[in-house]
């Protein structure tokens, strides 16, 4: 009996015994958390991770956050949610509503300002780890200032969360922009100033970003400050030929005029999503230029964007469907890629941005002396344009100049995800999209209402967001 | 589980077979016995087994209840059985001719079920199980396992997806898990297993089905959603056995949908343009490409031929039993160039060494490749694509894609997307006796399943740019089990069963992909030749998953009137948090034959037997990621500027991730009535699954997007009938009807902080609510006029009235004129209008938008049954079944997608255009055919009710009519056994749906129920051949 049991007992205790390590699969093609930012290797891949959230959000998004909603584009003949962004009908439903690439990139940011400084030993010296910080300062401030210019109150993270039950609320929009504006200073100082890579965040990008956070603060003497800060570095020109202007969102790394552009590689990252927006040779546009910017364009026959940036012999039909400004020139033509091959350099940050910027500073800040100062930046990139230039004495008012200058940024700046930033900050949007609306409105036979309520210069908060978070209230007048 | 159905299953061309080969045994055979078998009602019984004890000599009785047969010597014992009769020996002595009558046993049939780790006698089973012998599966000509099941088990509900090659879905007792995996756990010989494509329904000798957690719970972990026991053949006591199986099949479209012609689409273009007269010229008359009136549904589709041939080989002696097979199956399918086939074979053998000591193996290999096409591009463009688009060019070449529209032959026949599988499963065992009733099992088995698959899409399909690319998979899997069994019988009437046992398990997957476009040339399409290689799609991984258990079952049953088995069963796994990777799971049922008890006496005359079963178990659910719980960092797609970035997983990781917990309660009634013609089977079950294992959404504002969490609770209830009865039964006639029945409710009970879970914008799962709820506007019809648009502010619409110039006049109100205010409904994009749709206002705020969606309907059937006939009349039998799912909601996504007014050349079907608004004071539900009228006013949103339809449907399975030969007459060509037969599948369906077919797959359980046009359903029938030599 005793030999029963022992031929019985043996296999069971053998098979029980070494459990719990039989138990403990340890990832084979990941990477378990408490063996990640050990070195020098972990950083370059940890930052290069961040960069990469962010190209999926300007990827997706450049169009519909820039400019989905401003007198730049209209809807295409087949889109059904873009219809809501031309005509001011935003729902809480809209898939472009949802923020979480956006905050992927946060959280990633936060692991590198987290993790950087305690890596130690190696190859990675005090100046390598504070570009890095610095970088991952300036990605999470640029991060949290889209989505204040979205979304006006935002969650503002500082640093990575472990807690699933975590349900964050917004923090006033002035308190984000002055956290931004010191994430960037923070940058400033840390950055390494040989660094001049146009694919990654550098001082120069740093000082862009500031700037356009100062306007934003309307802190106009200290957006000036940035933008000299930006020039003295002795890094940037305007482009001069068609060929140069063209380069800067084909091929910025040699465009002096690029500032901050991300890198696309159709074979890393497979295919823009802004062709399937704006214009491939596959797919019918989401948008198309909208009829009465076409009409400005066609006034200005000799100015070399105007070919640049659309198909001009599209034009006759009366509506352009088509945006071939990010495509490289070839023979002297541009051609649409496929809708699932497209290859895009979207530029975040060019010098013309920042001088146009830096005009409208000037302008609000007052006194002949800048409003001549500001007038020779718009003449600056008018000429180079193949415009003629304009004098003082042609803007009455603060108002009539700043209008102009927004004007030539409609033009300069088109399908880069400007124009609605540009109307908010200069809280513009009413008095210019209520005309816009009617219009559209009244041509498409429906209730003329114009722009409505105040409340929708916000972008509404995403239902799933709400339904996620119960400590976040919607943006009225819109509706959970 | 599988059953053993004493020798009935075996069919009588074996015994016939045996008959035979007494034949053929020389002369020295020194007695010969003849006689006839009757029951005790002095019918001849035909078919009945005689064999001499101890040895392999045996007859069957012949249509006349005749048998003849020579026996060694005059001590040798006949042994007489047949199914539901008692068995009865009889000692030869110097009789020669022996006439026996059996008497009926109302013990019903001497049936074993396998129960995992043992079987049970079918008499005692207390649990929920039900059995599918290897002929009823027979009866089918089915290719596969799942083809086999449907319709045979109440409450099994199985959608096969019409595609050669293609999985079927499979849910138990309604769906219990959201992401949890929703497959019952298949056990194959002892062995668990993912999927069952592998195994040759011919191979199979019995198919239990384990619905209730006592039952399952054998299989703690992994039982939660039910097990499929398959037990596969043995070699029977005699000679070889050889038999050759052969069936043809045709198949052919079973329901062409309406699409437009020529004709139709200029209505169309008419509607479009809101013009008055139907222009007799197509929109480009002068150009050829636009000129074509193509029926593209007849140009795709094709009569179908499959070809199925099977060869075994089998048999037995004292020490050795083996069988083995080897099957083919050429699968067409109905649309050109798509096509599976499969090689499977299977070698079972069992070796006894001594008493004591037996040993055995069973391998199953198995191949198939397959070609599948893109049923998107192919099926769901032939019914979107102008018919007037051309299809070749004038050359004879196929067309390219015309104005957006792909070309539906070209994707069938140029686009490739080749599979092929090779998977090979071994399975070793032994077994001891250690002593008297107590028997210890050791096994092993590994499996290696190996997948590779290439496409390619060449430069004319895709505006001239060619992509494809390779990838491949090999999982290999190990178990170890030990268990001891004990069973004994103490004192005639108290019987005692035992298990206990330990499994380990482990899988180790791994794959690798390459992907690219631009290829140097399109003559090679092998990864060498891509131009462009995807970084991002290249690369290789691997992952690997273990398994430990310690199981045990006690079983203890009175006289067979009082039954009691306990089961228990711990199991750890490597998928769960470090703090809860061990779940226990428990289960205990009773069972109370009734009939046996002396008060019921009286019922003795009718009742047969009845037994009330009672069970309730927890079983549990593991089959989430490998690595869900951890905390990890991933690469491979993130790539920025030449580097690879690495990345935390959106999946934010979980420590205490532990096991979804089904707890289910199991009251069952067996009956039997009028010496088996009749037999009852009832079961409610009430199974509410626990700790909900899903991907949470948490709030993306922390960077995660999701959690794998335990939370959440989901209840199914539900009631199942079966009913067996011969309403005939003699010795020329029999026939066998069976029907059964299954009624299941779901409820949610509990979600993650009761956070609702919109899926695709097009599924609503809230507590209260139930899985697979539709979620989207109701569509009440279309306005008519301008003017219908009126309401009253209470939300009552309004009729408008029209003077005799055909001028608005009033508005009319329950037959008076109303005066008071008039409220129109409005849209975000303006005002609806004459030809725009009416929609349901449910929050009455007279503004349509996404607040107005609601719960339109469930995609989960009210009931399904099936219906089964079996009638035998002397060499003839024909086997015929019905099945019926009730009471679903299906979303027809293929008619949204050609009937969207999405852009001007997706071609609504005819009866669309030709319905759709067109002038004020039509009176339709469609709307208006305007592209831009739908952008503007979203008559077409995506969920609409318009585009919900109603999924019942009845359908005549399949019908089979076999004629079996005489052993006489197939003698004389040196056959054992010979027959002959005709089938037909799927040749009448009654359904209200319009698409295709409302047998859908079932989806997940977060996105059931949508049909986005799949591979359409065929009706079949062919011609086969039995040969047994």
């Amino acid at each position: 009996m005793k030999r029963i049991f022992y031929i019985c007992a043996f296999p069971l205790l053998l098979s029980v015994s070494s459990c719990e390590s039989f138990l403990d699969e340890q990832p084979v093609s990941e990477l378990s958390a408490d063996k990640f930012w050990k070195n020098q290797d972990d950083v370059v891949a940890g930052i290069a991770g961040m960069y990469d959230g962010l190209q999926s959000v300007v990827s997706e998004r450049y169009i519909d956050w820039g400019e989905g909603r401003s007198d730049n584009f209209m809807h295409g003949p087949t889109s059904t949610r873009e219809v809501k962004f031309s005509f001011n009908g935003l729902t809480a439903d809209l898939p472009q509503l949802n923020w979480d690439n956006l905050y992927v990139t946060v959280l990633r940011a936060n692991l590198a300002i987290n993790y950087i400084p305690g890596i130690t030993g190696g190859d990675l010296t005090q100046g390598a780890k504070n570009h890095y910080l610095a970088q991952a300062y300036a990605m999470r401030a640029y991060c949290h200032f889209t989505a204040v210019k979205l979304w006006g109150d935002v969650p503002l993270l500082l640093e990575p969360v472990s807690d699933r039950n975590l349900k964050i609320e917004r923090t006033p929009a002035d308190v984000v922009l002055a956290q931004v504006v010191e994430d960037l200073n923070t940058a400033a100082s840390l950055a390494n100033p040989a660094n001049a890579s146009v694919y990654e965040i550098n001082i120069g990008s740093i000082y862009a970003i500031l700037a356009d956070a100062y306007m934003w603060q309307k802190d106009y003497a200290s957006a000036i400050q940035a933008t000299d800060k930006l020039q003295q570095l002795n890094r940037y020109t305007l482009a001069k030929t068609p060929l140069e202007w063209n380069m800067i969102f084909t091929n910025p790394n040699n465009a002096k005029e690029a500032i901050w552009s991300l890198f696309w590689s159709f074979e890393q990252d497979g295919s823009n999503e802004l062709a399937a927006r704006i214009g491939s040779s596959t797919n019918t546009s989401n948008y198309e230029m909208d009829g009465a910017l076409l009409d400005k364009w066609e006034l200005q026959k000799k100015d070399f964007r105007r070919y640049l940036t659309y198909d001009t012999l599209q034009a006759a039909s009366g509506s352009i469907s088509d945006i071939y400004k990010h495509y490289p020139l070839e023979g002297g033509v541009q051609t649409l890629p496929q809708q699932t091959q497209a290859v895009v350099q979207n530029s975040l940050y060019r010098l013309s941005d920042i001088l146009l910027m830096r005009a409208e500073a000037l302008n609000k800040l007052g006194g002949d002396a800048n409003k001549e100062a500001a007038i020779a930046i718009l003449n600056q990139i008018k000429t180079r344009a193949g415009v003629a230039p304009v004098s003082a004495d042609q803007f009455a008012s603060q108002q009539e100049l700043e209008t102009a200058i927004l004007d030539e940024r409609q033009l300069e700046l088109f399908a880069e995800g400007k124009r609605w930033f540009d109307l908010r900050r200069t809280d513009r949007v009413i008095d210019v999209m209520d005309p816009v609306l009617r219009r559209r409105q009244e041509q498409r036979g429906v209730g003329v209402t114009g722009f409505g309520d105040p409340g929708f210069i916000l972008f509404p908060i995403s239902r799933d967001a709400l339904n996620e978070n119960d400590n976040l209230a919607q943006n009225p007048p819109y509706s959970r | 589980m599988h059953k053993y159905i004493q020798l009935k299953s075996f069919s009588r061309t074996i015994l016939t077979g045996i008959v035979l080969l007494l034949l053929a045994l020389p002369a020295w055979a020194q007695v010969k016995v003849t006689g006839k078998v009757t029951s005790s009602e002095g019918e001849a019984l035909v078919g009945v087994t005689v064999i001499v004890q101890g040895t392999s000599t045996g007859a069957s009785t012949d249509i006349d209840g005749m048998y003849a047969l020579t026996v060694p010597s005059p001590s040798s014992v006949l042994v007489f059985s047949y199914v539901s009769f008692q068995t009865k020996t009889v000692t030869v002595g110097n009789q020669a001719t022996i006439n026996v009558t059996l008497a009926a046993d109302s013990r019903t049939l001497s049936e074993v079920v396998v129960v995992g780790y043992g079987t049970q006698d079918a008499r005692d089973v207390t649990g929920s199980i039900v059995s599918v012998s290897a002929e009823k599966i027979n009866e089918r000509q089915p290719v596969d396992i799942y083809d086999a099941l449907q319709g045979q088990a109440a409450g099994v509900q199985i959608n096969s997806d019409s595609r050669p090659g293609a999985e079927s879905s499979i849910r138990i007792r309604g769906t219990s898990t959201l992401e949890g995996g929703v497959n019952p756990l298949f056990v194959v010989d002892g062995v668990p297993m993912d999927n069952i494509d592998g195994i040759n329904p011919n191979d199979v000798q019995s198919i239990e089905i384990l619905k209730d957690a006592a039952s399952a719970a054998i299989y703690g972990s992994r039982s939660a959603n039910g097990v499929i026991i398959v037990t596969t053949k043995r070699g029977v006591q005699g000679k070889p056995k050889i038999d050759v199986r052969y069936n043809h099949m045709m198949s052919q479209l079973a329901h062409k949908l309406p699409v437009a012609n020529a004709s139709d689409r200029r209505v169309f273009e008419r509607k479009m343009r809101g013009d008055a007269v139907n222009s007799p010229l197509n929109a480009d008359s002068l150009n050829p490409a636009f000129n074509a009136d193509n029926d593209l549904q007849d140009m795709i589709t094709r009569m179908a031929r499959r070809h199925q041939l099977d060869f075994t080989v089998s048999g037995a002696s004292d020490k050795l039993n083996y069988y083995t097979s080897l099957g083919y199956l050429d699968d067409e399918g109905i649309i050109l160039n798509s096509w599976a086939k499969q090689v499977r074979a299977r070698v079972n053998i069992t070796y006894k060494a001594t008493d004591r000591f037996e040993f055995g193996n069973r391998m199953q290999f198995s191949y198939q490749t397959e070609n599948r096409i893109n049923e998107g591009f192919v099926l769901r463009q032939a019914t979107q694509r102008p018919p007037t688009f051309r299809v070749y060019l004038p050359d004879g070449t196929l067309a390219p894609i015309i104005a957006g529209r792909r070309n539906p032959l070209a994707e069938a026949l140029l686009r490739k997307n080749e599979y092929q599988t090779y998977s090979a499963n071994v399975y070793n065992y032994l077994t001891y006796q250690i002593a008297d009733g107590l028997k210890l099992t050791s096994d092993f088995n590994i499996r290696v399943n190996y997948g590779d698959r290439l496409h390619f899409t060449p430069k004319l399909v895709n505006n001239n740019v060619n992509s494809g690319g390779y990838s491949n998979s090999l999982g290999t899997y190990w178990m170890q089990q030990n268990y001891l069994n004990y069973d004994k019988t103490f004192w005639n009437d108290h019987a005692f069963s035992a298990v206990l046992g330990v499994s380990t398990e482990q899988w180790v997957d791994k794959s690798s992909q390459i992907e690219g476009s631009n290829y140097v040339t399109e003559s090679i399409i092998t990864s060498n030749a891509i131009g462009n290689k995807s970084l991002s799609d290249i690369y290789n991984d691997e992952s690997r998953h273990s398994l430990a258990g310690i199981f045990g079952r006690l079983g203890y049953n009175y006289k067979g009137r009082y039954m009691v088995n306990l089961v228990v069963r711990r199991d750890g796994s490597s998928r769960f948090g470090k703090n809860n990777r061990w779940g226990t799971f428990p289960s205990a049922s009773v069972g109370w034959r009734f009939s046996d008890e002396s008060f019921m006496a009286w019922t003795s005359r009718v009742l047969d037997d009845g037994k009330l079963r009672l069970s309730y178990g927890e079983t549990g659910n593991e089959r989430i990621g490998n690595y869900d719980a951890l905390e990890r960092y991933t690469f491979g797609g993130n790539y920025y500027n030449g580097v690879l970035g690495i990345v935390p997983s959106r999946m934010m990781s979980n420590d205490n991730l532990s096991w979804e917990t089904t707890k289910q309660l199991n009251v069952g009634l067996d009956l039997t009535f009028l010496k088996n013609r009749v037999t009852f089977t009832a079961d409610y079950y009430d199974k509410i699954t626990e700790d909900l294992l899903y991907g949470a959404p948490l709030p993306g504002e922390i960077g995660y997007t999701s959690t794998r969490v335990n939370v959440g609770s989901i209840q199914n209830k539900g009631l199942e009938f079966t009913l067996n009865t011969y309403p005939i039964r003699n010795s020329n006639l029999t026939w066998n009807l069976s029907y059964n029945m299954a009624f299941n409710q779901s409820t949610v009970r509990q979600l993650f902080n009761g956070v609702p879970m919109i899926t695709s914008g097009r599924w609503y799962l809230e507590e209260g609510g139930a899985v697979g709820d539709f979620y989207g506007y109701d569509h009440l019809g279309v306005y008519a006029y301008n003017e219908s648009n009126a309401y009253t502010p209470e939300g009552v619409r309004l009729t408008p009235v029209f003077n005799e110039g055909g001028n608005f006049a009033h508005y009319m109100l329950h037959e008076q004129q109303y005066t008071g205010e008039v409220k129109q409904m409005q849209m975000p994009n303006g005002i609806s209008k004459g030809g725009d749709v009416i929609w349901h206002d449910a929050n009455g705020d007279f503004v349509i938008d996404d607040k107005d969606r609601v719960i339109l309907g469930n995609a989960q059937p009210k009931f399904i049954a099936g219906i089964y006939n079996q009638v035998n009349y002397r060499n003839f039998s024909l086997a015929f079944s019905f099945y019926t799912q009730w009471g679903n909601k299906i979303y027809n996504k293929g008619r949204y997608e050609q009937a969207g007014l999405r852009t001007t050349n997706i071609t609504p079907d005819k009866n669309f255009i030709h319905a759709a608004w067109e002038h004020p004071g039509d009176v339709t539900n469609v709307p208006r055919a305007v592209i831009a009228n739908n952008t503007t006013m979203n008559n077409m949103p995506e969920l609409s009710s318009f585009f919900l339809e109603d999924g019942s449907f009845v359908r005549l399975r399949n019908v089979k009519l076999t004629y079996t030969f005489d052993e006489s007459l197939t003698s004389r060509i040196k056959l054992k056994g010979l027959s002959i037969y005709a089938y037909g599948n799927n040749l009448l369906t009654w359904t209200n749906y319009s698409w295709y077919d409302p047998e859908i797959s079932l989806g997940s359980p977060l996105s059931m129920g949508e049909d986005n046009g799949r591979y359409p359903r065929a009706r079949q029938a062919g011609l086969g051949l039995n040969l047994n030599f």
